[in-house]
């Protein structure tokens, strides 16, 4: 018997200008995508019928991102290739779905799941003993100490140190939540005060917790 | 080609609170790469004078977007008005506007086209070519490139804007803007100078060269003689089924003001309301076929992914086939899931079945334009709509459950007098009586009757284009006599701005010297003037007296029969006997009517 309706999850990345568009627009720009690749996407009864689709928190605009999530469900039966297939033909390179999977299981909304997001900074031009340094300020500071799951500085080659950080997106207990602008100010200031050029930053990955550890929200389906 | 690079533009955007409307690359965009053989290709800047989700919304955009595209030798770009954050930051780093697609500097184009939707858009026009770093007057712009054209509702009185703007196209632009680009490919190619090029390109149909022409005046102000005696006659596409809707238009990053696909059905309107400048100057009435807009429309849709469809015409009621158009569109496997919306439906029992189809258990309302309050005034308008009928209308309306109806007034007409300020209310009182007669007690609670009154500013080639406007004092006076006699309940009620549609007129209606005060007024900070928080109605009050130009003039100013209008020399087919004929009867209906004098 040939499901009634199909319900995938998928994550896509928005990068280069596109990062510049909002939350909204975003929305908008991937249900007018569905539409064109005749995904039959399915729509909330009532008065003012919206399609069911679902997105993950709203990364800051102006911030690329490697990793949006959201939620689609269809009616009838699609494969998770098959969307990612067509909705990719309908869309450009600077937002693409790198991966779907058909969710099986009983999940709870990405807004609500997720509980954190890592980011990347490029870092150039890092003395010996800066990132040290840098590790102290953060984790001493009155607004973002808390804030901060976890903190790496990771050598990508002689020029190039990445700094990965794993925020909040969510209060769990004794934590508050990563603000992505207001850390950028700061940690701008920060650098170049070190005298570190910061060449670029984006978020990388959201996480969900379970049982204690970190998983993407397409492990979980 | 001088483009903006990726660091700089991400530097101008720093703090720009929309930045997604400047990006570009939207699905869709039919520009070429510039960086294979840029040399052999003409570069085609088609500018709206208005913000990116403001233009994005405009037919004509993607018309000429989608026709000069469809040409390997031709290129066009898009650009819009900068919103003011932007602008700023382009001064401030002193960077020159540049185009969405391939971040072109405006001024490294070919050509640049403006499309000018009202009168409104003028100074935004003289913001953009400052911006690009070019001079705002033709004389002084000395490199053959860019050339630059406008077209568009608000270029068929050209003098506002003449002496900006190296030529006009009057008319429909579909055809004659490749044969103009082919020219233009000549001239790049072959290096001539622009007296050449202007010379060649005023022999196309519809072509205006302000440069070709001189103006004289008597000291009155009046225009003694315009030379050389040579009329432009406008262009028109003849058969529009010749020219294919836009089926896979640019689809905005952003959402624009209208977000749905369009299509049009018919180019121009019959029913010559004598104020109605649409009516006259985009006639003869052409309609497409309703068979192929079905297929067209449902490509169209596919392509685009817009959940909704708007069926354009400046009278939809009049379509001959419409009935046919919206049962087979709707009933189209497509066209089940797809709202649809008719604007300019004219209501009455036969298209109220028609809009009840197309508002399928939403009922979201119904529009009504009796644009006058009493018959005599829309006698002298010819706005041929008969109240009992309106109301009949309105009454199967509501029973069938509508609850809201929108309504439009203008006030200022020609030959008005107190009894047609009372009849707007007096309609809106038996509008509420019809209401309450249906509608039981529960429901009329619900009942919402929208106005929308304007002011009346006459415009050229229509029978009132020798009208007085009033003054801003009487405007003022008319709506809040109307504010008084309003009833309270049910009505909410909207008032266009005196100061703007007088500053419109003077625009419309202007010559020469009020080029003059456009460019005085834009020195001074006017733009975007068509948004009420920008506009100024100082700067404009100052700029006219600083040209010394008297605003009356062209705005209360009645025009005398046998003068010599600015646009006079503009052939759109009709002539201006019949103007005046027209604009006879209407005053003989005045004049008959013993209740008036
Ligand atoms: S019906 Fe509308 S478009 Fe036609 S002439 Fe009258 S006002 Fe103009």
């Amino acid at each position: 018997m040939m499901p009634e309706e199909t319900k995938i999850r998928f994550k896509f990345i928005k990068i280069k200008e596109f990062k510049y568009l909002s939350h909204l627009e975003t929305v908008r720009l991937i249900v007018m995508a569905v539409n064109r690749a005749g995904i039959n996407v399915k729509y909330s009864e009532g008065f003012n019928p919206n399609p069911r689709i679902n997105f993950s928190f709203p990364v800051p605009v102006g911030l690329a991102s490697m990793a949006e999530y959201s939620d689609i469900e269809i009616t009838g039966d699609m494969s998770a290739e098959d969307f990612k297939g067509r909705i990719n033909q309908q869309l450009k390179e600077q937002i693409r779905v790198l991966e779907a999977k058909k969710i099986l299981t009983k999940v709870l909304s990405l807004m609500g799941d997720i509980a954190l997001c890592s980011y990347c900074y490029k870092l150039k031009d890092i003395k010996k003993d800066a990132g040290g340094k840098i590790k102290n300020g953060i984790s001493t500071h009155p607004e973002f100490s808390r804030s901060i799951y976890k903190l790496d500085f990771n050598e990508i080659n002689s020029l190039i140190v990445n700094l990965n950080i794993i925020g909040y997106t969510k209060v769990l207990e004794n934590n508050t939540i990563f603000k992505f602008n207001d850390f950028l100010k700061y940690f701008k200031y920060l650098s170049n005060n070190e005298g570190i050029m910061v060449k670029d930053y984006f978020k990388e990955e959201a996480y969900v917790l379970r049982e204690g550890n970190l998983k993407t929200p397409l492990e979980i389906v | 080609m001088k483009t903006l690079s990726f660091e700089d533009f991400e530097k101008v955007l720093e703090g720009v609170l929309k930045p997604g409307r400047y990006i570009g690359n939207e699905f869709a965009v039919k520009s070429k790469n510039i960086t294979d053989a840029p040399d052999l290709k003409v570069f085609f800047a088609l500018v709206f004078p208005d913000v990116y989700e403001v233009g994005m919304s405009n037919l004509g955009m993607q018309i000429l977007y989608e026709i000069i595209n469809s040409r390997d030798d031709f290129s066009a770009e898009r650009v819009f008005s900068p919103w003011v954050d932007l602008e700023a930051n382009l001064r401030n780093s002193k960077t020159k506007i540049f185009s969405l697609e391939n971040k072109i500097f405006l001024d490294e184009f070919d050509v640049i086209g403006f499309s000018l939707q009202h009168e409104m858009q003028y100074t935004n026009v003289l913001n953009i070519l400052d911006l690009a770093g070019l001079n705002l007057r033709s004389e002084n712009r000395s490199d053959p490139k860019p050339i630059i054209c406008a077209g568009g509702p608000a270029a068929i009185n050209p003098f506002p804007m003449a002496p900006f703007i190296d030529f006009f196209v009057i008319g429909d632009g579909e055809k004659v803007i490749l044969n103009i680009l082919d020219l233009v490919k000549q001239f790049k190619f072959e290096k001539r100078n622009k007296k050449w090029f202007l010379n060649k390109v005023k022999d196309f149909e519809g072509v205006f060269v302000p440069s070709d022409y001189k103006f004289f005046y008597f000291k009155s102000g009046e225009i003694k003689k315009i030379e050389p005696d040579i009329k432009v006659r406008k262009t028109v596409i003849k058969n529009l089924d010749d020219i294919k809707i836009v089926t896979n238009p640019v689809i905005s990053n952003i959402k624009p003001v209208h977000d749905r696909f369009v299509c049009e059905i018919m180019r121009g309107c019959s029913r010559g309301c004598r104020f109605c400048q649409a009516s006259y100057t985009y006639r003869p009435v052409r309609m497409r076929k309703a068979e192929n807009l079905i297929s067209d429309c449902i490509e169209g849709i596919n392509n685009s992914g817009f959940d909704e469809v708007s069926f354009l015409s400046l009278s939809s009621s009049d379509y001959r086939e419409l009935d046919f158009l919206i049962t087979n569109f709707i009933n189209s496997e497509k066209g089940k899931k797809i709202s649809v919306s008719l604007p300019s439906l004219r209501l009455d029992s036969f298209t109220l079945n028609i809009a009840e189809i197309i508002q399928s258990g939403r009922k979201t309302g119904l529009t009504f334009a009796p644009e006058a309050g009493t018959q005599i005034m829309r006698d002298i308008i010819n706005k041929n709509i008969d109240e009992s009928e309106m109301l009949e209308c309105m009454k199967i309306a509501f029973e069938k459950g509508w609850e809201k109806v929108k309504l439009y007034f203008m006030i200022g007409l020609p030959f008005e007098n107190e009894k047609d300020i009372e009849g707007i209310t007096d309609l809106v009182q038996k509008i509420i009586d019809t209401a309450r007669a249906v509608l039981p007690k529960n429901k009329l609670g619900r009942l919402n009757i929208n106005l929308s009154i304007n002011a009346f500013s006459p415009k050229p080639f229509t029978p009132f284009q020798w009208a007085g406007q009033d003054s801003i004092e009487k405007l003022h006076q008319k709506f809040s006599k109307i504010r008084q006699k309003l009833p309270k309940r049910f009505v909410t009620a909207s008032w266009s701005d005196p100061e703007k549609s007088k500053i419109e007129c003077a625009l419309a209606r202007g010559n020469l010297k009020v080029a003059d005060v456009v460019e005085e007024a834009f020195k001074n900070g006017a733009k975007f003037d068509n948004w009420s928080e920008f506009f100024n109605f100082k700067i404009w009050q100052d700029a006219f007296s600083k040209r010394n130009v008297d605003v009356n003039y062209f705005t209360e100013r009645e025009a005398g029969i046998d003068e010599i209008l600015p646009w006079d020399f503009i052939d759109i087919f009709i002539s201006k006997e019949f103007l005046i004929k027209e604009f006879n009867k209407a005053k003989n209906i005045a004049l008959n009517d013993a209740r008036r004098n």
